[in-house]
């Protein structure tokens, strides 16, 4: 069961690859942001940690420094996100039986993610439900990773970053 | 109310109202899923990634300025490659930096 475990976990770390370029760069670029008006890198994990949604998150970079509503800022995420009712949706009958991982599998349930535990064609070896758990693992904390190091380097660090926005829908 | 209370505020709303949204499936659909639930679940992945890439490409103008030649280079190319040699990180990897460059430096 050990042997399995790594094989699936190896598995999952190579899956998450093409994420893990995507969220760093932009996940510093909210960082990056979040810091330009005078937010810590707390504010970084901490949103990336319970909000985690790209989007997002960005959006709510304005809400903060506009000190916005709170009315407008649940009406705001309701619009924005209300996409991720219909990943749920496709992940009703997928999801089951994932034990306690469950919470954290809808939790975790982002665009990218979802497009990765959509219609995986998983080697044998690999146990699927574990792939879902540890895929969506690695790639929250890719996004943390990037909302961190992107706020302490603030507005030292920049570069054409044009071509890539196209992930952040 | 003072500024960091409010922010405080600002980042709960958004969070408790995304895990809403995420997790109202799994609690409406709690016992046994409707059919037409599960046909959606079937047919839904690709109606989204159909409109994603619409979405992706809706504010391409292919009458002005670059006239969309990078997003359909790029795109032929990811189609491509894929078909060639299957591998998910390659084609978005190649993509991406291929989109990148014509971008930056071609267009």
């Amino acid at each position: 069961m050990n042997r399995f475990n790594n094989m699936t976990i190896k598995y999952s770390f190579k899956a998450s690859i093409p994420i893990m370029a995507g969220y760093i760069v932009l996940g510093m670029g909210f960082g990056i942001l979040l810091e330009s008006k005078g937010y810590g890198w707390w504010w970084a994990f901490l949103m990336s940690l319970f909000i985690y949604a790209g989007s997002m998150q960005y959006v709510a970079i304005d809400l903060l420094a506009g000190g916005a509503s709170l009315i407008s800022t649940a009406l705001m995420t309701l619009l924005v996100n209300i996409r991720h009712l219909f990943y749920g949706i496709t992940m009703l009958e997928e999801y089951k039986n994932t034990g306690t991982k469950k919470p954290y599998l809808i939790f975790s349930l982002t665009d990218e993610t979802f497009s990765l535990v959509c219609s995986p064609k998983l080697p044998r070896e690999v146990h699927k439900k574990d792939y879902y758990f540890y895929l969506s693992l690695f790639n929250q904390s890719y996004w943390i990773i990037g909302s961190v190091l992107g706020n302490v380097i603030g507005n030292v660090f920049s570069f054409n970053s044009a071509g890539v926005d196209f992930w952040c829908l | 109310m003072n500024n960091f209370t409010h922010s405080v505020l600002i980042v709960a709303v958004v969070a408790l109202v995304t895990i809403g949204i995420r997790f109202l499936p799994f609690v409406l659909f709690r016992k046994d899923t409707p059919k037409i639930i599960l046909y959606m679940g079937k047919v839904l992945p690709y109606a989204i990634m159909s409109m994603l890439v619409v979405y992706t490409l809706k504010n391409v103008s292919f009458i002005d300025g670059s006239h969309g030649i990078p997003e359909v280079i790029a795109i032929t190319l990811v189609v491509l490659l894929h078909k060639w040699k299957h591998n998910t990180l390659l084609s978005i990897l190649v993509g991406t930096l291929a989109y990148m460059l014509l971008v930056q430096i071609i267009f």
